[in-house]
Order: structure tokens, then sequence, then C-alpha cells
């Protein structure tokens, strides 16, 4: 997926959002959006995905709304449904089988997801930490048979131990080389245990486009690397 | 279908969970009837008198379902990024809003099971006729009156601020009711509320008070509510207007 010249203003507005960015997106690895807040992260996804039309610029590759998993940022749950119940509205709302009996509904699980999988299953999701609701919902998504897989700060909120367990899940999936992953974030240093190519907003262009080592080259800190281009 | 279902097992365990849905259309209803008809007690009305005082309490319960438990429902769902989200997931947005308002209508199908029967028993009536009569009105006039409201979905505001304002509306646009008479009134157009009081009226008379101009006006003013919601829920951007999900 490629986006050409892509450029966008939002309606009663005269910011000019995104301003002809170019960006193509990797295969092989998982695709990170940086941004100060406002940047423009949640409005090149909804381009992405198709929700957005450009104001000018292409599209490469775009894909249908039946090849996208889109996760939103915050959407709430009630509080009693059961892990299980999370997992199977994802699933079956996606016409894929699911198995009710089984925790184990995500392939390649380690022992590690297996049991934290086992345990979560029968329980609320009001029970659950934030963290083990996120990763809950990462895997159930990942499980989708999807092209194109999009998470608005899938570990906003999350303790150090699940973002890696949700980063990890997620560059599993970007290994597959017919689906593209990507994902926005604000917590940098988790960047550096993954395979990942960084896209860094600002000022409505692409500021950054490379991998972490070449982000954190002059600055082994990634928020002091981060802080001095969108000072530039 | 199937993702319909999945749905609807999500939205009948929130009603199931969220007592306000059984408060606004089960326990309101109840709470005012009592207080508006304490007086039966000791003077009970005639059959015919008194099921025409409980179809206005039926056509509050039609409109309140329609109005806060589904279309305010479903722009909730839309701020919260729900719809956005779960669209992605099921491909389109027509199997949540279908099971949005299938779990609905089952609320609203037992509430007014719960509530006819327990007016009828304490009020000596037939529970079969009350219980008959307000399904019939239910099957007659939810449908239509909930995809009218659908363009409450794609209001420019935040959640917290319009259930407030469609709470109030409900009860104003039933109070506009009692003020109007005839049918040529093009009021009935615009005021879903008069709509429901009129089907509820002529289901309470067994249709003794039908003739065909009223049926047709009722049936075109149906056609148009269903049009305007279909039309509606094609165009409707998921993306709420007040806030970024």
């Amino acid at each position: 997926m490629e986006l050409i010249d892509v450029s966008y203003q939002y309606k009663k507005s005269n910011r000019q959002v995104l301003n002809q960015i170019n960006m193509k997106l990797k295969h092989d690895q998982l695709n990170v959006v940086l941004g100060l807040n406002g940047a423009g992260k949640t409005t090149l996804f909804n381009i992405m995905a198709g929700s957005f039309k450009p104001t000018s610029g292409t599209v490469k590759e775009a894909f249908t709304h039946e090849q996208i998993a889109y996760q939103v940022q915050g959407v709430p749950f009630l509080n009693q449904l059961k892990g299980k119940d999370l997992v199977r509205l994802f699933i079956k709302t996606a016409s894929q089988p699911f198995d009710p009996k089984s925790a184990v509904f995500a392939n390649n699980m380690n022992k590690r997801e297996r049991t934290l999988a086992e345990r979560l299953w029968e329980q609320p999701l009001g029970q659950m930490s934030l963290g083990e609701r996120r990763w809950l919902m990462v895997m159930a998504m990942c499980e989708l048979d999807r092209k194109l897989y999009i998470f608005d700060e899938p570990t906003s909120g999350v303790d150090p131990d699940s973002r890696l367990n949700v980063l990890h899940k997620l560059e599993s999936v970007a290994l597959n080389p017919n689906r593209y992953v990507v994902m926005s974030t604000h917590t940098l240093q988790e960047l550096e245990h993954v395979d990942c190519h960084i896209f860094l907003l600002h000022d409505g262009e692409v500021a950054f486009d490379g991998t972490y080592d070449e982000l954190t080259e002059s600055n082994k800190n990634p928020d002091e690397a981060f802080r001095q281009i969108v000072s530039l | 279908m199937r993702k319909s279902y999945e749905f609807f097992i999500l939205f009948i365990k929130e009603n199931y969970y969220n007592k306000m849905a059984l408060f606004w259309v089960v326990f309101i209803p109840l709470i005012f009837f009592f207080i508006n008809h304490s007086n039966w007690f000791t003077n009970p009305p005639e059959h015919q008198q008194a099921y025409l005082q409980i179809s206005v309490f039926w056509s509050f319960m039609v409109l309140i379902s329609a109005v806060i438990n589904t279309a305010v429902e479903l722009f909730t769902l839309r701020d919260r990024g729900f719809f956005k989200m779960f669209s992605f997931i099921a491909g389109s947005k027509g199997s949540i809003i279908f099971g949005k308002g299938l779990a609905n209508l089952s609320l609203l199908i037992i509430s007014m099971v719960v509530f006819n029967t327990i007016v009828a028993l304490l009020f000596q009536l037939n529970p079969l006729i009350l219980i008959g009569k307000g399904l019939l009105l239910v099957v007659l006039t939810f449908i239509p009156v909930a995809l009218f409201f659908s363009w409450i979905v794609a209001l420019p505001f935040k959640a917290e601020s319009i259930v407030p304002a469609f709470s109030l509306l409900t009860i104003i646009l039933l109070y506009m009711t009692s003020s109007l008479t005839g049918f040529e009134s093009f009021l009935l157009l615009i005021n879903p509320a008069e709509f429901i009081v009129r089907v509820a009226e002529l289901v309470v008379t067994s249709f003794e008070a039908f003739i065909y101009v009223n049926l047709t006006v009722l049936s075109v003013t149906a056609l148009i509510y269903i049009m305007i919601g279909l039309l509606t829920f094609k165009l409707i951007n998921l993306e709420s207007k007040a806030s970024r999900n």
C-alpha cells in the first residue's frame, strides 16, 4: 500500500492536516506511525481505511472495507462480557469459525499466551486489567483474515509487559507477506524490541521515515530523538 | 443473518445488564400510570375506556424504545467508535443496526407483557386482550418509528448532551398529540407520537373506527418513515461528528 502526494483538510478548517505526504507501507515489518497529538495519525488511518477521501493525491493498492481490520481507541464493552464472549464477537461477526470451548483461539499461541488466554476465557471484562482487555482484543483482531490491519494506539494505558505482548503479536501478524500491519503509539521505547518501520508525522508531512536504529542513530533515547525531529 | 444474530446477543446482554433500558420502558410508564390512574382501584372505568387510557402508555413505551433505546443508543455506539470498528469487522453497518433493532424489539415485547400483566392483574382486566393489543401496536409501529428517528445517529453532538434532550423530546411529542384532531393533519407525518397514538386507537377499538382513508394515511406515514430510515442509514457517516475515534 502506498500513499502518493496525499493531502487532507477538514471542512471548516484552514489547516492542512496532511500535506502531500508520500509513504509506502512495508511488508514483513510492523509499520508504526508516530507524531504529536493532533499530528494527523488517525486522519491518516482513516484515509488508509477508505473512511476519508484524500483532498488530493492517491492511495495505491487500496483495500476494500472487507479486507481491513481497524481497531479504534477506547471502544467500551459491557463489563459482564466474558473473555470468550469478546473473542466470539470479533470472530463470528467476521463470519469465521469459533469454538467456545477452546481458549486457544489463535494460531501459533505460545505457552505464555495460552496460559493468559485460558485465564481470561471465563473472566468478565470488568475484572480484567486494561492491559489484559487490550491484549485479548488485539489477539482476536489478529485472528481475522484481512489484508490490512490498523491499530490506533493499541498499547495506550497498558503496562510494559502487556505492551510487549501486544507488540509481539502484531509483529507476528506482520510477518505474513500478504498482510500489512500499521499502528500508532506514543511510547517509543517499546519499539526497540520489535522489527518495525517508523513514519513520523509532523506539520502535515512525514518528517522521518526509517527503522528504529535509524531514528536513534544520533540520540539513543528515542524520546529525545523524536523531540529533535519535531523541534526542527 | 449470522452476524446480526451475534450483535443481537451482545445487545440483549447489554439490555439485560443495563437497568436504565428497563427503567425507561417498564418502570417509568408503570409509575406514571399509577400516579394518573390510582382512582381506578376505587372507581374502575369500563373496559374500552380503560384500554384507551392504557394505550397512551403503550405509545410512550414504543416511542421511548425507538428514540432512547434504539436511535440514541446507535448514536452512542457511533460516538464511541463501536460502529466504525465493527462495520469493518462485519463488512457492513447493516448487521449492527439490525441486531440493535431486534434486541430492543425483544425488550419492548417483554416490557409490554410485564406492563400489561401487572395492570391487568391489579385492575381486573383481561391480561390476554391487553397483551395482545399491546403487542399488535408494537408490531405495527416500532420499526417505522425507530427508522424515522435514524437521523439522530447523524447529529454532530456528544452522546452526553443528546440523551437528556431526547428524553425530554419524547415527552413533548406525546404531549403534542393530545392537542391534535383529524387524520388530515400534516402533523401526523412529522410527529411519530401522533402516528403511534392513532394506530393505538385503531388497535384498541379492534379497528371498529377503521375507515380506508385513515388506514391509507397511516400506511403512507409508515412507509415514509421506513424510507427515511433506510435512506439515512445508507448515507450515514461512521465517523463521530464530535469525538475523534
